[in-house]
């Protein structure tokens, strides 16, 4: 008994050990952030809440060092976050208003037509390839645009009604493209009809009526990633030009090879959901996949990254078998030699 | 020559040409190990266990990995984790081995302090150890930077510029070791050479030199109690097994061990197959980049204590400067242990719940460095409750260096004073 006590001892330091290097540790490197919140009109103005809520505390302590230069950039800050805030509210509730039952996928097509869509991006499944090939159009937007066969697959009404009224917003990218630097997409102020909602719906009715039931891991991986990710450990290859990419990007975006191990399924399935939750500043767009296509999306980064992860789970109870059975012996066998000792 | 007759066997044959039987005795078979010895006792054959672990599973790496700073990455991470069978098994028996080795040094080493093994007759058996523990650093320092992630990067550079820290000659000793004035290609194929080549061969040689000094004064017990193993062994060999203070190493000590190296697989395979990053920083997973600075920076688990440490004086006191009084106190916590002979003034052999004044202190260091590593791993500038991590690894820091270099002596002066316990 005074070995098991030993055990518990060594045992327990080690957990105590553990714990504060793991587990305690990251969640203090890593501060809690919301579930991933597959309702984007809710989820981005409960993280705009958020930042207000950060650059207020941030004024008070710029307040409590007393700096004039700091108290005026924190104010100016935090009214940048509020502004921010009421926009996402603004811009979320008339996308609420949109009534997506009533969208008309014939109409849909003609307004998609008009509006100019195919002017940049393809739409292979409706029998119109993209306009450009991927050399030219990295030269042309620095970023190839995407085919959008699969849109209707990937995203869900709100979102593509979102991205379609305004891109940099429904993408988070305020803060890098403005009046000046547009984003290359523009937004959609209507395209001659009388309701711009009904157009909208319409639109995304026509996309989600092309789209195909079902998509392969790969392809969604592709539709989603591939115009600025690598995935080189599945031969996956970016298609926009890298050296358009980095100047439309600032930096070569990372290879996605090994993201799933650096970073964890949890984090990814936030990041790609809400990027500037996650990292924010960063110049990579809000993804804005649905649920089923993002765990698409983190299930072929496991295989990329994690391959063997069914062998190894599987070999491992066979290992652990083995050493039981191992022990056990050497149970016996001790227990025949020191019949002898004591 | 010896007279060699025809030999009735194999066994006989070596006997006669290698002297087979009595390596035998001298090795097992009448090497003595004390019988009252616990389970803490078979730390040092597990760690044995783990080294052939690492050995055999660092030759079959080696046969795939590529010690060059464009290809050390995808080696690792691509061809040795996807397209060689079960490359996966042997990278991470490998790195689960490496950090799992460290816990149970810490343990053998901790066991060893406890139960007053470094003193009287066996501080060579100490000293040897400590030694083994500074060159298993390096090995692990050497092999974390190889697959050539974010972390080895970083580390390798954080690392090797405390070598600037040395008085007139920091800056070429830093140029000397990186091979380069910065992190490069050649520092990785050096640091390759030193864990595949060099420190693996000094530290077989002086885990040999352990096994040895263990031989004459031979191994301590669960009571201390001084055992005079001639007379004890001549008791077994002729028979009263039962009375004998000693067994032999083999059956006796090895199995029981085995047994314990089941037990111990069971829990190390678990690691192995489910829980392997543990013993792998995520950050690693990045292909390391000179161009970006990963927002925390630190060491992996089993060096916290001794990084809290180097961070701990983060003020100048007297005109030295914070860097330089860190990096004193960081070069001395890596040896800081070898001289428990000196620090601990009595002569009493006996576990520290026998000696009042030295149970003490005993847990106060253990808490002390759990202390070091939990904080060394927070970021500094982080306030855990109402005090600054600065200040708790200040306090912690300067908490160990008193514990072992005024408390320790005293109360063992004390103690012998006393007339012992």
């Amino acid at each position: 008994m005074r070995e098991l006590k030993i055990l518990m001892v060594v045992v327990v330091l080690s957990l105590i050990t553990y714990w504060g290097i793991e587990p305690y540790a990251h969640s203090i490197m890593h501060p809690k952030v919301d579930p991933v919140n597959y309702n984007f009109a809710e989820g981005d103005v409960k993280q705009a809440e958020v930042v207000v809520s950060k650059r207020e505390a941030d004024l008070e302590s710029a307040k409590k060092l007393g700096e004039t230069a700091k108290i005026k950039n924190a104010e100016k800050d935090l009214q940048e976050a509020k502004d921010s805030l009421e926009e996402y509210k603004t811009f979320w509730a008339e996308i609420g208003a949109i009534d997506f039952k009533k969208g008309n996928a014939e109409k849909g097509a003609e307004v998609f037509m008009n509006a100019g869509c195919a002017g940049c991006h393809g739409l292979e499944a409706a029998g119109m390839p993209a306009p450009m090939d991927n050399a030219s159009a990295s030269e042309a937007y620095k970023v190839v645009p995407p085919d959008l066969s699969t849109a209707g697959y990937l995203y869900d009404d709100a979102f593509l009604a979102a991205v379609i009224k305004n891109p940099n917003i429904a993408l988070k990218l305020k803060h890098k493209f403005n009046d000046e630097n547009p984003y290359p997409m523009p937004a959609f102020f209507g395209a001659g009809g009388e309701d711009i909602n009904q157009e909208l719906a319409d639109m995304v009715a026509y996309l989600k009526s092309v789209a195909p039931k079902e998509v392969s891991d790969e392809k969604v991986f592709a539709d989603s990633c591939q115009r600025c990710h690598d995935m080189k450990y599945e031969k996956q290859y970016v298609f926009t030009n890298r050296v358009n990419l980095a100047e439309y990007m600032g930096s070569n975006p990372p290879d996605l090879s090994m993201m799933i191990r650096s970073k964890g399924a949890d984090y990814l399935h936030k990041f790609i959901n809400d990027t500037q939750k996650m990292l924010p500043g960063t110049a990579m767009p809000r993804v804005g996949l649905n649920k089923q296509a993002e765990e698409q999306v983190v299930a072929y980064m496991q295989k990329a990254g994690d391959e063997k992860k069914a062998e190894r789970e599987s070999l491992g109870i066979y290992i652990m078998i083995y050493f039981l059975i191992f022990g056990i012996f050497g149970w016996l066998w001790k227990r025949k030699v020191w019949s002898e000792l004591h | 020559m010896a007279q060699i007759r025809k030999s009735t066997g194999i066994i006989d044959w070596l006997d006669q040409r290698i002297a087979l039987n009595k390596m035998m005795k001298v090795l097992v078979s009448e090497y003595w190990i004390p019988k009252n010895i616990n389970f803490l006792w078979a730390m040092g054959v597990i760690l044995t266990t783990l080294f052939v672990l690492l050995l055999i599973t660092g030759f079959l790496l080696m046969m795939y990995y590529k010690p060059d700073i464009n290809l050390a990455f995808d080696s690792v991470n691509y061809t040795i984790m996807k397209e060689v069978e079960y490359g996966w098994l042997w990278r991470h028996i490998h790195a689960v081995a490496a950090s799992v080795i460290f816990l149970i040094i810490y343990i053998h080493t901790f066991t060893a302090i406890y139960y007053g093994s470094y003193k009287k007759g066996r501080e060579l058996i100490w000293i040897s150890g400590m030694l083994l523990f500074i060159l298993f650093s390096a090995e692990a320092f050497s092999g974390y930077m190889l697959p050539w992630g974010q972390m080895s990067y970083w580390a390798a550079m954080v690392i090797t510029n405390l070598f600037g820290g040395i008085p007139v000659i920091g800056d070429a000793v830093v140029e000397w070791i990186r091979g380069d004035y910065a992190v490069s290609d050649s520092t990785l194929t050096r640091f390759f050479m030193l864990h595949v080549c060099l420190l693996p061969l000094v530290l077989i040689a002086v885990i040999a030199l352990h096994f040895y000094t263990l031989r004459i004064p031979h191994v301590n017990n669960e009571t201390g109690e001084e055992i005079d193993f001639d007379v004890e062994a001549e008791k077994y060999l002729k028979g009263d097994k039962a009375n004998a203070k000693v067994i032999p190493f083999w059956p006796g000590f090895l199995a029981k061990d085995f047994m314990y190296i089941g037990f111990f697989m069971i829990f190390f395979f678990y690691l192995v197959c489910f829980h392997f990053n543990f013993a792998m920083d995520p950050i690693n997973f990045e292909p390391g980049n000179p161009l970006k600075t990963p927002p925390h920076i630190y060491p992996e688990w089993y060096f916290l204590w001794q990084y809290e440490i180097l961070r701990g004086f983060f003020f100048d006191i007297f005109g030295f400067s914070a860097y330089n009084i860190g990096l004193i106190a960081f070069a001395f916590a890596g040896i800081a242990l070898f001289f428990m002979p000196i620090y601990d003034r009595s002569d009493v052999v006996a576990p520290a719940h026998e000696r009042k004044g030295f149970f003490v202190w005993f847990w106060l260091l253990v808490i002390d460095m759990i202390v070091l590593t939990i904080f060394g791993k927070l970021p500094a500038d982080g306030v855990t409750m109402g005090i600054s991590n600065s200040w708790i690894g200040f306090y912690s820091t300067i908490t160990f260096f008193i514990l072992l270099l005024v408390v320790l002596p005293i109360i063992t002066t004390l103690e012998k004073k006393r007339g012992g316990k």
